[in-house]
């Protein structure tokens, strides 16, 4: 019966440690959200937050478009159910579960049939006029959620609920909450640090780590698309098989050759979302495998060329009755090296024994690429980028036999095989000189993933709504310079972020008596409006004075025109720059010492008004890195 | 709920309570499964052992300690006068001594006076003493830890040494009669909320989420405070009301220096009109009057403790309240 809306959401604690970084969510009426990690990683602090019961440091925390921030708790329309089960240990089952309509001052015949109601639901009728201390975990549980139900909240928050019951009967209880949640059609907000929990119950699952949220997905293409090795460690069992590699791409063929021994080689189109300069053998890569994304070699396997093979040497063997599970080492000559350990679960009849080497296979098809720095996955579902070998000559860009025209804003020198890099939001289909086949086609969401076939290379394009061509398909397709990268080239892409220094300041009105608060860049001032203040006192205080701020706004919020006269609100700068995109032009504007990218139309050495809509600023504290509005 | 939701809940119900009531029985047979916990049987002699000589040392000391407080209570029954007695046991008792007490003397309004004012300032400390101690215990603001050390600072001076200075401010505030039993009840309440530590310790047990249920529950601090946290507190209420009222029963400092040449001697309090009799020329006439009173004095609060000792051991160790 409830939307929710974390925007930019930070917990700062009085010490100066973030609890919360940047938490970022909208929560659609009716979802199972589950907040899972390790203990300490901020998915409690973030849960409290919602109820009200933890003050939000920085952000904006919405239930159905209403800013709730400061409300109290029972003002929220929540209901929370503790670890602890937090029941009124003087009062009957009862009592514990009337108590928050009597303090809403309900009529008697009201709360009772709520209570009857609440109890029927949960299957506590026959202990109502017991003390919560006569009942069982389980038991009292139930009850927890009893005195949640008879609110009618808009969101159902439970912390943890399952922790302190046995392992059998949390499994039990999994499955009613799941129910629970289906009957009541509210939307409900569930953390734990239980993976197995998450991944059964949840619609929508988000991984923290640290405080940083690592990934928000549905449990399903968590598992199969992690984001990077932490959310891939964590999420599934047995753990996912990680090894250390490098990868090298000769011709057509693929091979990842990992660092005890093994070489898993492949096409290209099996590896075609592996940026290609990973493939130069020197990038350190982690190849990652799901135990069941391995098989042992058998005869009556049927091969479509996507499984390649490898040997391992068997250490362990662990018969679970459904399945058994093998941890083998790819490295032959030490089958206790910890590094190159693979599990894998085989059929349960496989016959199996210490020390046997054994024929297994490595899938091709559903394996995972990591950098071994950032630990970011750089095979991802949607690739971050596509990267082109082109040639520029007289101001034309040549690759694959397409030929485009460089806008005036990119000047290089002629230049043969540069690599140019740009974001696949760059390339659009439909119109422009670009042409490409398309090759094959992804859902993802409400969006589509086209996998184009430009010469030899696949390039990628994401666009909104169902796929409008089909694999086989000629399209048309475009590319956004103002993107576009190289560093051979020397070309960077048009900084659309500008972030200005400024700071905050009070001046007394000597007619109102009353202080006025200013927003300053440079020796020019903003006012700001209400709600900017009120969100920027509630976060900071006093303390807002002192601090040196950044004022973030996009390029595309700016408005720019000749300079006039000196307004109050208006920036005044003179153009340093002009980069003509020919479909659209921008200057990079000198204000107060500090540059700005703003679209404009003229010439080098004018003089502009630059008008910055307050709305569109986003305000970051330098000091401790967090967004105060 | 809306009412779809309640017809689902009808249909379904059979199955539903099949299913609770599995999760019951599982659970049940899940907990009589656990191995229940032994104790160790080589112990045993050595529990015994030391068993025996803590009780033996205990006894022996709560024999030393209850002779002075016998001696007095026999004495009460002596029938020969003066303040010295050669036996331990009166050679000829009697019970002239408490009726001497209530006719002849003002022990009866002494008593009134000094229960007046010590179930006043109970009260009032009581009040304080929790509410501090909750305050501290639960809510988090900028002056609460100086706050904390400075009470406790100023806890650990001896109450008399501000004597002179209570002297003067009862003169400024009451100025037409300091020298009464309200000044009294002042003194003994005002500085109360010092000794909220134990009580803060106490609160600091009960679970804090039992605050934050109520919270959500929509409860505002004070129901909170009086319709959760406080029916939880007995121990620790009834520690406090128990102290809060010896000090006052008992003080002897105060009431000498407040009351310090008050001619009428009816506005005395037990100690202060008890110790009179004790002076040397009163001595020798009174002291088994005394003796008879120090019973009367001794007898509430001795009935008190030993109907509440219970609740004031779990108070002083603070008692865990679990859910």
């Amino acid at each position: 019966m409830a939307s929710l809306s974390l925007k930019h959401i930070f917990k700062v604690y009085d010490g100066g440690v973030k609890a919360v970084n940047d938490f970022c969510m909208d929560i659609e009426d009716k979802e199972f959200i589950v907040f899972v990690g390790p203990s300490g990683c901020g998915k409690s602090t973030t849960l409290r937050m919602i109820a009200g019961l933890e003050e939000i440091t920085a952000g904006e925390l919405r239930i159905d478009d209403e800013i709730v921030n400061d409300y109290e708790p029972k003002d929220r329309n929540i209901a929370m159910v503790f670890q602890n089960y937090a029941l009124y240990p003087h009062m009957s089952v009862y009592e514990n579960m009337a108590f928050s309509l009597r303090t809403a001052h309900m009529p008697n015949e009201y709360i009772h049939d709520k209570v009857m109601e609440a109890a029927a639901i949960l299957g506590i009728t026959e202990y109502l006029d017991r003390k919560p201390k006569a009942l069982s975990g389980g038991q009292r549980q139930r009850v927890a959620l009893g005195r949640a139900i008879v609110r009618n909240p808009k969101v159902f928050l439970l912390d943890e609920p399952l922790s302190n019951l046995d392992a059998k009967l949390r499994s039990a209880m999994r499955a009613e909450i799941s129910r629970l949640h289906e009957k009541l059609g509210t939307t409900f907000i569930y953390v734990t640090h239980d993976q197995v929990e998450a991944m059964t119950m949840g619609s929508r699952i988000v991984v923290m780590k640290d405080g940083f949220v690592q990934q928000i997905d549905t449990p399903i293409n968590l598992y199969k698309y992690p984001g990077n090795m932490f959310v891939a460690g964590f999420i599934g069992t047995p753990q996912m098989n990680f090894f250390e590699g490098t990868v090298t791409k000769t011709g057509d063929e693929v091979r990842f050759a990992l660092d005890c021994g093994t070489n898993v080689d492949m096409k290209y189109i099996q590896a075609d979302k592996v940026p290609v300069k990973y493939m130069d053998g020197k990038h350190r890569i982690v190849f990652g495998i799901r135990p069941d994304d391995v098989r042992v070699k058998n005869s009556t396997n049927y091969d479509d060329g996507s499984w390649s093979p490898a040997r391992a040497i068997v250490s362990v063997v662990e018969v679970l009755g459904g399945e058994t599970l093998l941890y083998a080492n790819l490295n032959l000559d030490d089958p206790d090296c910890e590094s190159s350990t693979i599990i894998i679960k085989a059929d349960p009849d496989t016959v199996a024994r210490r020390g046997d080497v054994i024929d297994i296979e490595i899938s091709r098809r559903k394996f995972h690429v990591f950098d071994k720095e950032t630990e970011k996955s750089i095979r991802k579902r949607i690739p971050d980028e596509n990267i082109i070998n082109a040639s520029v000559r007289d101001g034309r860009l040549t690759f694959e036999g397409q030929i485009f025209t460089l806008p005036p804003a990119i000047e290089c020198s002629a230049s043969e095989n540069a690599e140019i890099s740009m974001p696949i939001s760059a390339l659009t289909i439909g119109g422009g000189s670009g042409k490409a086949t398309v090759q094959w086609t992804e859902k993802i969401g409400d969006k589509t993933l086209y996998f184009l076939k430009v010469g030899e290379v696949t390039l990628f394009s994401l666009e909104d709504g169902e796929a409008k061509y089909s694999v086989g398909d000629e399209v048309d397709f475009d590319i956004d310079f103002t993107m576009i990268s190289s560093e051979a080239l020397g070309i960077a892409p048009l900084q659309f972020t500008n972030t200005l220094d400024g700071s905050f300041s009070k001046e007394k009105n000597k007619e109102t008596k009353l202080y006025d608060f200013y927003m300053n860049i440079g020796e020019a001032r903003l006012v700001p409006t209400a709600t900017v203040c009120e969100k920027i006192f509630a976060c900071k205080g006093n303390k807002i004075f002192h601090t040196p701020l950044e004022y973030i706004v996009d390029a595309r919020a700016i408005t720019t025109a000749p300079h006039t006269e000196d307004r109050e609100n208006v920036l005044t700068g003179s153009v340093l720059e002009i980069h003509d995109y020919t479909s659209a032009k921008y200057a990079t504007v000198d204000v107060y010492g500090q540059k700005l990218i703003a679209a404009y139309d003229g010439a080098v050495g004018d003089t502009v008004d630059v008008t910055i809509p307050v709305e569109a600023m986003t305000i970051k504290d330098k000091t401790i890195d967090i967004i105060i509005v | 709920m809306t009412e779809k939701n309640t017809v689902s809940t009808e249909s379904a119900k059979d199955t539903e309570l099949t299913n609770w009531q599995k999760i019951d029985r599982m659970e049940a047979e899940l907990s009589s499964n656990k191995p229940k916990k032994k104790r160790r049987g080589g112990m045993k002699f050595r529990r015994i052992f030391g068993d025996t000589v803590g009780q033996t040392v205990l006894t022996v000391l709560s024999i030393l300690w209850i002779i002075p407080l016998f001696y007095l209570f026999v004495q009460s029954f002596r029938k020969e006068p003066g303040a010295w007695s050669p036996t331990f046991f009166p050679q000829e008792w009697t019970f002239d001594n408490y009726i001497r007490l209530f006719k002849e003397t003002k022990f009866l309004q002494w008593y009134g006076n000094t229960l007046l004012i010590a179930v006043c300032s109970c009260i009032i400390t009581a009040v304080f003493v929790l509410s501090v101690a909750y305050a501290f215990s639960r809510m988090k603001f900028r002056a609460r830890k100086p706050m904390m050390n400075i009470m406790l600072i100023l806890g650990m001076f001896p109450g008399f040494m501000s004597m002179s200075a209570v002297y003067f401010l009862l003169k400024v505030l009451l100025p037409n009669n300091y020298q009464s039993h309200l000044s009294l009840i002042i003194v003994y309440s005002a500085g109360a909320a010092l000794s909220y530590y134990i009580a803060k310790g106490f609160f600091d047990t009960v679970p804090k989420s039992l605050d934050e249920a109520a919270r959500i529950d929509g409860a505002s601090r004070f129901r909170t405070f009086y319709k959760i946290i406080l029916p939880l507190s007995k121990s620790i209420i009834i520690y406090t009301i128990l102290v809060s009222f010896i000090s006052p029963w008992c003080d002897y400092i105060f009431v000498s220096y407040i009351m310090a040449g008050v001619p009428d001697t009816g506005m005395y309090t037990v100690s202060l009109g008890m110790y009179k009799w004790l002076e040397r020329e009163m001595i020798q006439q009174y002291f088994t009057t005394f003796c008879a009173a120090a019973v009367i004095v001794a007898t509430p609060i001795t009935g008190l403790f030993m109907w509440l000792q219970k609740y004031y051991v779990e108070g002083v160790t603070g008692g865990a309240v679990k859910g």
